[in-house]
């Protein structure tokens, strides 16, 4: 069969159509953004991901199956409150990447701080806003003997493990005496370091930025150009002229430490959040603390940070920096919950007022007053930070993503 | 048991009036206090004056962005506060001021008044004190016979006594130096008093650091004590600084404790007439 | 992460200065930092300095050839941000003239200064030195 010259004429068309499309599409994916030897540093810091498996020293059963389990079902238990209805998962809301939505959390009491998520964990050095706790299991046990929050005491946790059949028969496998037995201290011990077990899973997913640093490093730019553009000029403005990475460093996007941002940590009728300097106070004070009798680390060697811990008038006012994988899943934001999207907050850095920075010497924070365009970029990497694709903010993270998400802000 | 309870009642009720008139009640006169626009929205002045008085300090050095804060307190507390005269007219203005030749005329006018110990906290780094308006504020203050309190590196700090060699500094946060560079200033210059204001690297769990305490002996009457308010917020923050002040203060000998914690500030006061 | 090398020695940086066989050396890698007659060689435990984790540092020193007697303290800042670690190293002695500093923290990558204070009775010894960390 001979095609008719309209025929052909038609084929060439569509021919020299998908021609132009395809050198068109090599050129956006051979697009690029440039970037300093610097800036290349910053973005090799911020990976691999995931990171290896950690087991913290200080708890005996980080990483035993069994206490995942245990600890699991805990974190959903409503028994290890004193309050009804309520369990570690009524904040820290599976299908919310383990925060609320809300402005600040609400337990038995509407609280002064937000919610913040239970991923990467693992990695941490201090936990809760302020650093009161040195171990991701001494932080799990506030929340339940807290009034304002869950309200229960050590009475209620033994009863639980006593009581219920898998608990009893579980934790007379792992403990050398029955539960029973154990103070109270030691009760409200093993009851974090269930949880802590447990939360020591939750590690976000692979992400967007990291195929891109992957492919970067290992120059495989046409990977590496599968990246969208605005997402990489906010990379670029991140980890060069922003300074975010000094901060926001390593692969969790956090040094670990605390840092005053000029946000009002006035507490709304009820004075001040004083933040880290409080949570210094706290931490000192504590029976959980790796000092003390409940780290299961022999050597101590796991509490050298809070053996040297320095007191500081600065720490008046810092909260910890937050890791920023899954980010855009956590909304609010801030320690307060005061600022509503990625786009607020990167206005606040973007506009700082730095009569509330105590200012002495070279800035690492000092308002960049970036173009809308820009903050536009620095909020796609913000997003990309996440497992879904960059622009669909809604979920986050390897857990989220098998849930139902009710798309609802507020409680 | 009770042939041993009753010593040991007695050795409190002995130790009892020590520890009232000790170092939990020791007068502190806080020279670096900011009652700033955004602090007198959010807290009225006689609340503020309370806020100090609770803190136990016998007197409080004020300077704010805009001036009529310090003002409001002054009018709150004629015999409490001191009011130190602030060349920003309001928040946002500690770069900016350094080339606004609006600024001298502005302190001559509040200056009539007569009410100023000082003319300060003011941030001047390096050669900015070359700059008309830093130079106009150091002789204004030479005129008025009012101490400079400066934030500033040292050699800023060297810089206005260059100016101006019986200038009277207050150096704000002793510039963040070291102990070595603060000997060396102090050692220079006679006139040269230190705030440690934003400083902790001095005391830990109220145990003075050796350099420090060799520098607090070395020159016992220029280190002055200031919380800093220079936010809101830090206005709760008065109390905890005076109550850490109170603890490594503890650790020197009683006349270098009482000059740090008030006489130096009395003695500065002195200095400038009042 | 690694460690670039320690470019800025405030008092005297020399790579290899003719030590008596009394004076301590802290093992292969080490730096050291000069300042007549007081000698500190000293190098991180784990071999690199982290950025954002704890570490540790052995250190040697010498005066005049000897191991030092006296107190050793050491701290670090950042000079161009105007501030310090956010913990206190210890210092414990090993032995005559060794010493273990844990405790210690760079908590974010650039320019720090570390610096040994070396007290004894003729005074206070100031030896410091200056790195890009990353």
């Amino acid at each position: 069969m001979t095609p008719s010259p309209r025929r052909i004429v038609s084929i060439f068309a569509w021919l020299v159509g998908t021609v132009l499309a395809i050198v068109a599409g090599a050129s956006s994916a051979t697009s690029l953004v440039e970037f300093t030897e610097s800036e290349r540093y910053f973005i090799e810091s911020h990976g691999p991901w995931p990171p290896p498996v950690v087991v913290d020293p200080g708890n005996r059963f980080s990483g035993d199956p069994r206490a995942v389990e245990l600890g699991e079902r805990l974190f959903s238990d409503v028994r290890l409150a004193a309050v009804e209805g309520m369990a570690c998962e009524f904040c820290h809301r599976r299908d919310r990447a383990f925060t609320d939505g809300l402005v600040v959390g609400v337990g038995r009491q509407v609280l002064a701080r937000n919610t913040p998520t239970l991923f990467n964990l693992a990695y941490n050095r201090w936990f809760g806003w302020d650093g009161a706790a040195d171990s991701l299991w001494a932080q799990s046990i506030r929340p339940i003997i807290a009034q304002a929050e869950m309200n229960a005491d050590a009475g209620i946790v033994r009863r639980l493990f006593e009581t219920d059949p898998i608990y009893r028969t579980a934790l007379s496998g792992m403990l050398e005496i029955p539960v029973g037995e154990l103070g109270d201290d030691a009760v409200l011990a093993l009851a974090g370091k269930l949880l802590a077990a447990f939360q020591e899973t939750l590690v976000t997913p692979r992400t967007p930025f990291d195929e891109f640093r992957d492919a970067l490093l290992s120059a495989d730019m046409a990977r590496a150009a599968r990246y969208p553009l605005a997402a990489q000029r906010g990379l670029k403005l991140f980890t060069g002229e922003g300074q975010c990475s000094l901060c926001h460093f390593g692969p969790s996007f956090t040094n670990g430490e605390f840092a005053n941002i000029g946000i009002s940590h006035m507490i709304p009728n009820d004075g001040v959040d004083r933040g880290r300097l409080a949570g210094m106070r706290k931490l000192k004070e504590s029976v959980f603390n790796l000092t003390g009798p409940f780290n299961d680390d022999v050597t101590r060697a796991n509490a050298v940070g809070t053996r040297q811990l320095r007191f500081r008038h600065t720490a008046f006012g810092e909260f910890r920096v937050p890791g920023l994988r899954g980010v855009a899943a956590t909304a609010p934001y801030m320690h307060n919950g005061s600022l509503a999207t990625l786009e607020e907050v990167v206005r606040h850095y973007s506009e700082l007022d730095m009569d509330r920075l105590h200012v002495h010497g070279g800035q690492i924070l000092r308002p960049l007053h970036l173009s809308d365009e820009q903050i536009g970029d620095l909020v796609a990497f913000l997003e990309s930070l996440g497992a879904t694709p960059p622009g669909n903010t809604s979920q986050s993270g390897q857990v989220i993503e098998k849930q139902q998400y009710d798309g609802h802000a507020e409680q | 048991m009770t042939f041993y309870r009753y010593p040991i009642i007695v050795l409190w009720l002995l130790a009892a009036p020590v520890a009232l008139a000790g170092p939990e009640t020791l007068a502190i006169v806080d020279v670096h206090i900011h009652y700033s626009h955004d602090a007198w929205q959010s807290l009225p002045a006689s609340e503020a004056v309370s806020m100090l008085r609770r803190s136990n300090l016998s007197k409080a050095f004020v300077s704010s962005s805009g001036d009529d804060g310090t003002l409001s307190l002054l009018a709150e507390a004629p015999d409490f506060i001191v009011p130190v005269l602030r060349p920003y007219r309001k928040r946002g203005e500690l770069s900016t001021w350094l080339n606004d030749d609006t600024v001298p005329d502005m302190l001559r006018e509040r200056l009539k008044s007569g009410v100023y110990a000082g003319i300060g906290e003011f941030h001047a780094f390096g050669d900015d004190v070359e700059l008309p308006v830093v130079r106009q504020v150091i002789e204004l203050a030479r005129e008025h016979g009012l101490f400079l309190h400066a934030h500033s590196d040292a050699d800023a700090v060297r810089r206005i006594f260059r100016h101006d060699p019986d200038a009277l500094v207050l150096w704000a946060h002793a510039g963040f130096e070291g102990p070595g560079v603060i000997a060396e200033l102090l050692a220079r210059y006679e006139n040269l008093w230190a705030d440690l204001a934003f400083r902790s690297e001095h005391a830990t769990d109220g145990a003075v650091d050796p350099a420090w305490r060799e520098l607090f002996e070395r020159f016992p009457d220029r280190f002055l004590l200031g919380t800093d308010t220079n936010t809101p917020e830090r206005w709760y923050y008065v109390e905890d600084y005076a109550a850490w002040c109170r603890q490594w203060l503890r650790d020197l000998p009683e006349q270098v404790r009482q000059a740090i914690a008030h006489g130096n500030a009395e003695r500065l006061l002195a200095t400038v007439g009042r | 992460m690694k460690v670039r090398p320690w470019y800025v020695v405030l008092s005297m940086l020399v790579p290899s200065v003719a030590t008596a066989d009394d004076c301590p050396r802290p093992g292969e890698g080490a730096r050291q930092l000069v300042s007549e007659p007081y000698v500190v060689s000293f190098v991180a435990e784990s071999g690199v300095i982290p950025v954002g984790e704890h570490f540790t540092i052995v250190a040697g020193v010498c005066r005049a050839g000897m191991p030092f007697v006296g107190d050793v303290q050491v701290s670090a800042d950042m000079p161009a941000h105007g501030h310090g670690m956010n913990y206190r190293p210890e210092v414990v002695t090993l032995g005559p003239g060794r010493y273990r500093v844990s405790g210690m923290m760079f908590h974010m990558p650039g320019n720090w200064r570390l610096v040994f204070t070396l007290d004894d009775e003729t005074g206070r010894h100031v030896l410091a030195t200056e790195s890009d960390v990353r």
